[in-house]
């Protein structure tokens, strides 16, 4: 089997099989293969579709044979989060609790996706109930980083994007309510995007905190995301929280430059408190966007410095609140750092959510504001690179462990909080060989901009072309 | 952190029978743990958010996409 092919990226895979370069059959062989011969050392499936990727893969090149095309994923292998419901296939969410549930429908992208022609490879490991940014996982495994087996691959759609950067898939979905498509994505090396909230339905997932989580695409390349948005993204009448506007065209206008753009970042909070190598190469990064005709501006913003502690009272209450009944009636079958996040969230207080609601108000407010002055806004993705597996510290600098879930979100608790789109982009390896991700935010519904703007990066870089070897 | 806001494992085993909620007393030191620095940081905010200058301001509980809104990308 040609495994060559798996290195492609989505939207070239896709043109090598519209010239019959290759089919859906041999896409589905070589992403099998490649899953059994490596995830047993980095458990980034739950449940893998064989049987029903071959046949879907034989149906698929049966179609484009005989001139029908189902759209822009046709015959690709493309794999879920174990969160996200396929219809009579088990969806655990990464946890006991729900190891049997065989959803009757699926989600809203889960069809989508079917509907341009995809083929479901299979459901990815992730933290818990996504409650948590580790991946550790009690019950299926804590999913490694293919960069470094003794590190982590962050959360909590760590599966997804280890299923990505190990090239055991073209593309996959994941969700973010606090970064959990973010964060997997910079340590891993890979590509994803928080849409703008309600731009992607939510039907059909289960729910973390009902008013942050999102549902988006974690690929390679920011082409490849930008394509796989335009096929999920879109108004849902099951989701009451689905956005109702006109979705852009993502490609068109993915390829202008970014001369003019206006870059803001926070001074004091941006390029405060990180690992050396994350400063360096999201300083690099912006050295190359002024190269490309771009303009720093800085924009001073008080406030931000509480964004951490709205953002944990927000995540911890709202979940505690969906797994009530489950507490109470199973609380042994949750993991232990899950069962013990959703205990504190019993217990805080109802004024102090109100206030967090309130804070994420006053901090929306300040960002519409400031993208009167500024295009987007780009900062670190997380303050550090993969840790080791199992830690729940980290050291930043000077040697001072600090509590992970509190630094992991440090940046990407912005977007979660204002609802506003962020895109993780690769943008350097530390000295280890780790990835570094920086993250560009920017105004809702204005997708297409981020993936400009990433896209103009790409193609000035070469980050996102190395890949890890799986063979160590 | 305020050292007078810790939460000792007797004000677990309160604020958890408020919540009708049965926390096994071998869990609570893990719980107040955590408890007691998110609680520390949420009082600071709400002290925050408490200041004149927010007396106007709504919490946030679901966006509303309907109509759109200042600073939305035309």
């Amino acid at each position: 089997m040609n495994s060559a092919f798996l290195d492609f990226s989505l939207t070239d895979i896709a043109k090598a099989l519209r010239r019959r370069e290759v089919s859906a059959v041999d896409l589905v062989e070589a992403s099998l293969s490649r899953i059994e011969a490596y995830d047993p050392g980095l458990k980034s499936f739950i449940t893998v579709f064989e049987a029903q990727a071959r046949q879907v893969a034989e149906a698929s090149s049966t179609l484009l044979d005989a001139g029908h095309d189902l759209g822009p994923l046709h015959g690709i292998p493309i794999a879920l989060k174990d969160n996200i419901a396929v219809k009579h296939s088990r969806t655990t969410a990464g946890s006991k609790i729900l190891r049997d549930w065989m959803p009757a429908e699926d989600a809203t992208v889960t069809a989508r996706l079917r509907q341009a022609g995809a083929i479901l490879i299979g459901k990815t490991n992730m933290h818990e109930f996504a409650w948590g940014g580790t991946s550790a996982n009690p019950h299926y495994g804590s999913v490694r980083n293919p960069w470094d087996r003794e590190r982590f691959a962050a959360g909590s759609s760590g599966g997804s994007a280890v299923a990505v950067a190990a090239r055991f898939c073209y593309a996959a979905m994941g969700t973010d309510t606090g970064g959990s498509i973010r964060l997997p994505s910079a340590v891993n090396g890979t590509v994803g995007i928080r849409p703008t909230y309600g731009r992607v339905s939510n039907h059909g997932i289960v729910p973390l905190a009902w008013s942050m989580d999102t549902v988006g695409p974690m690929t390679r390349t920011v082409e490849d995301c930008a394509l796989m948005l335009g096929v999920v993204a879109g108004f849902d009448r099951a989701d009451p929280a689905s956005a109702s506007c006109s979705c852009a065209d993502y490609l068109r206008g993915l390829k202008d430059c970014v001369r003019n753009l206006r870059i803001g970042v926070i001074p004091g909070y941006f390029f405060h408190h990180l690992q050396a190598a994350v400063y360096s190469s999201l300083k690099s990064a912006l050295a190359t966007f002024t190269e490309l005709g771009a303009q720093i501006v800085e924009i001073p913003m008080p406030d931000i410095e509480g964004n951490i502690s709205a953002q944990l009272t927000v995540e911890a209450a709202e979940p505690s609140a969906y797994h009530q009944r489950y507490l109470r009636e199973r609380p042994e079958d949750y993991g232990d750092d899950v069962r013990t996040l959703l205990e504190v969230g019993e217990l805080l207080l109802a004024t102090h959510y109100i206030q967090a609601q309130r804070y994420r108000a006053m901090l929306r407010a300040a960002f519409l504001d400031a993208f009167g002055k500024v295009d987007v806004f780009i900062c670190p993705t997380l303050p550090f690179t993969a840790t080791r597996v199992g830690e729940t510290t980290v050291v930043i600098e000077d040697g001072v462990a600090e509590d992970m879930l509190s630094a992991i979100m440090q940046f990407t608790g912005i977007a979660s909080l204002t609802g506003l789109p962020a895109l993780n982009v690769p943008c350097g390896f530390d000295a280890d060989g780790l990835p570094v991700g920086m993250q560009i935010i920017g105004k809702p519904f204005d997708e297409a901009t981020l993936f400009r703007v990433g896209h103009a990066y790409q193609d000035a870089t070469d980050f996102h072309k190395r890949s890890p070897d799986l063979g160590l | 952190m305020n050292k007078q806001r810790m939460i000792d494992l007797e004000g677990v085993r309160l604020l958890a029978q408020r919540a009708d909620l049965d926390i096994p007393s071998e869990r609570a030191g893990q719980v107040a743990a955590i408890l007691s620095v998110w609680q520390a940081d949420a009082v600071m905010l709400a002290r925050r958010m408490s200041e004149s200058r927010f007396d106007a301001l709504t919490p946030v509980t679901t966006f509303s996409h309907g109509i759109r809104s200042e600073g939305d990308a035309l």
